[in-house]
């Protein structure tokens, strides 16, 4: 859901590092169905996906004066933050043995954006959509348990009772192949997310991690509304 | 020799050791940082493998190009999650956590929320699990709400002592029983944020605050350390500046970022001047510089 506001990402965020209030609520309207979202996915519980929803957008606030633009979109620094929140909580009731089949085999498949989402983010959603369900099941799997649960290719292999070096060929394809559909679907010519380094176990990478100088940053492209 | 693409497909173990040459059977630095490059770039490799990789990053331009890529796609798998309502009152919510203690709960600069009709059934989890912080469904009678950050400082000025003393007699197992330490053994308890450095992983950026850190005066003296920002998991030294040398005075082990940690050491604190934690290798991830005069 829009706020009205048109200004960019960035803009927001600089207005929230001196404590802009209107701007926070702002970016919240901006990103709190994403965010949201997201949790919801990994987690499966409403309530304990608002409890993560809000701890990221309460950091995202809280960080807003160190956020760089260099290193990974708005978009992807509050995306990581929310996922990372989530695995946390996830870790905390591990009881619940994590099935995967939700995020592999539902609305991430779907070809079509989502009709809420706005229409350039919806369809930078649906390309990705796209490349992950042209992605072999097993390798899917693989790979939702690594991106969005925070596995790791030993911890997929028990999970999924496969050896581990079976684990780490499925990461690896099923990966290289999502890079490769998107490419070729000029994911990247309009810059959606800065190219940056890898990522740290578990944890976000959206500004810790080098980027060429001048990459652009697409959140004015992406949000304007 | 030929060497497939996938060689690690099905007999490499966490132990493959990453080869620096050519030896027979044995992967060349570039071919083992290509089988772990995607789980790098996903951020599940850890241990030895993760270093290795790392530090084949730091020479190679071409795995370095390798990576970008992989790391961007993996940035974007996390777009694919669909959208979703969050329950009315979300944005209120936000805005009466992050607002000033003392601050009026409803914005008057900001119009009533525009959350649309939610779609989820209300918060139906207690806040406590989240773990990094709990979140207040609604706020407190009279509007005023209390601030995550402030309250935890004030904890930990507080609790310092205490925690030390509980710390290293629990957390260690030293034989020492927790009782009331006397006032000249904590008099002197000097307070520093921990900031991150470029080592440090998200969210917190380099120089943002990632925990805190304290050292008590007297005899014995103490130091207390806790990191509570997502980020670096393993085992971390804790290295402190003194009489103009460092020197390592243990190790913990931080999950997520998330670790306490105490010890007594082995000089007294007055004379300590900053503190850093380390990952095995050497990387600083953290850093703090102690104020000359104590805050107490």
């Amino acid at each position: 859901m829009t706020s009205g506001d048109t200004r960019s990402d960035e803009a927001l965020l600089g207005a929230m590092a001196i404590g802009d209030e209107a701007a926070g609520v702002a970016f919240v309207r901006r990103y709190q169905r994403r965010a949201f979202g997201l949790a919801l996915s990994i987690l499966g519980d409403p309530g304990l996906a608002e409890d993560v929803a809000q701890e990221a957008l309460v950091r995202s606030w809280r960080h807003a004066p160190v956020y760089d633009s260099r290193r990974a979109s708005v978009t992807t620094w509050v995306l990581t933050i929310t996922r990372n929140l989530a695995i946390d909580a996830l870790r905390m009731r591990r009881s619940v043995p994590i099935d995967p089949g939700d995020i592999v085999n539902l609305g991430m498949i779907s070809a079509e954006p989502d009709p809420s989402d706005q229409a350039q983010r919806g369809d930078a959603s649906a390309r990705v959509r796209r490349a992950l369900a042209a992605v072999p099941l097993e390798q899917r799997r693989a790979l939702v348990l690594s991106a969005f649960y925070g596995l790791t290719a030993e911890e997929i292999s028990r999970q999924e009772a496969i050896p581990l070096g079976t684990a780490k060929t499925r990461i690896r394809a099923g990966l290289g192949k999502v890079r490769s559909l998107l490419a070729a679907e000029g994911h990247y010519e309009g810059a959606l997310q800065p190219p940056r380094g890898p990522r740290s176990p578990s944890a976000p990478a959206e500004s810790t991690e080098p980027c060429p100088p001048g990459a652009a940053h697409p959140s004015h492209q992406e949000y304007r509304s | 020799m030929t060497t497939p693409p996938d060689r690690f497909a099905d007999d490499a173990g966490p132990g493959a050791a990453p080869g620096e040459g050519h030896e027979k059977g044995r992967p060349s630095a570039c071919e083992f940082f290509n089988s772990v490059a995607a789980e790098l770039a996903l951020g599940s490799l850890t241990g030895a493998e993760r270093s290795a990789a790392l530090s084949h990053l730091e020479g190679c331009e071409e795995c370095s190009a390798v990576t970008t890529d992989l790391s961007a796609a993996a940035d974007a798998l996390l777009w694919a999650a669909p959208e979703a309502d969050p329950p009315a009152g979300f944005e209120v919510r936000w805005l009466a956590r992050v607002r000033p203690e003392g601050a009026p709960v409803a914005p008057a600069s900001v119009p009533p929320a525009s959350v649309p009709p939610a779609s989820v059934p209300p918060s139906s989890v207690p806040p406590s699990s989240v773990p990094p912080a709990s979140v207040p469904p609604t706020a407190p009678p009279g509007g005023t709400i209390v601030g995550l950050r402030r309250p935890r400082k004030v904890w930990f000025a507080a609790a310092a002592p205490a925690i030390v003393i509980a710390g290293a007699g629990v957390g260690l197992g030293l034989a020492v029983a927790p009782r009331q330490a006397p006032p000249q053994s904590t008099g002197q308890i000097r307070l520093a944020s921990l900031r991150a450095v470029s080592s440090y992983t998200h969210p917190a950026a380099a120089g943002a605050a990632v925990g805190e850190v304290a050292v008590t005066g007297g005899s014995p003296s103490w130091i207390l350390m806790t990191l509570e920002e997502p980020g670096w998991s393993g085992t971390v030294e804790c290295v402190i500046s003194q009489h103009g040398r460092e020197r390592n005075v243990g190790t913990f082990y931080l999950h997520e970022g998330t670790g306490t940690w105490a010890l007594r050491l082995p000089s007294p604190g007055a004379s300590v001047t900053g503190a850093e934690v380390r990952d095995l290798s050497g990387s600083v991830l953290a850093t703090a510089t102690f104020a000359s005069s104590p805050a107490r």
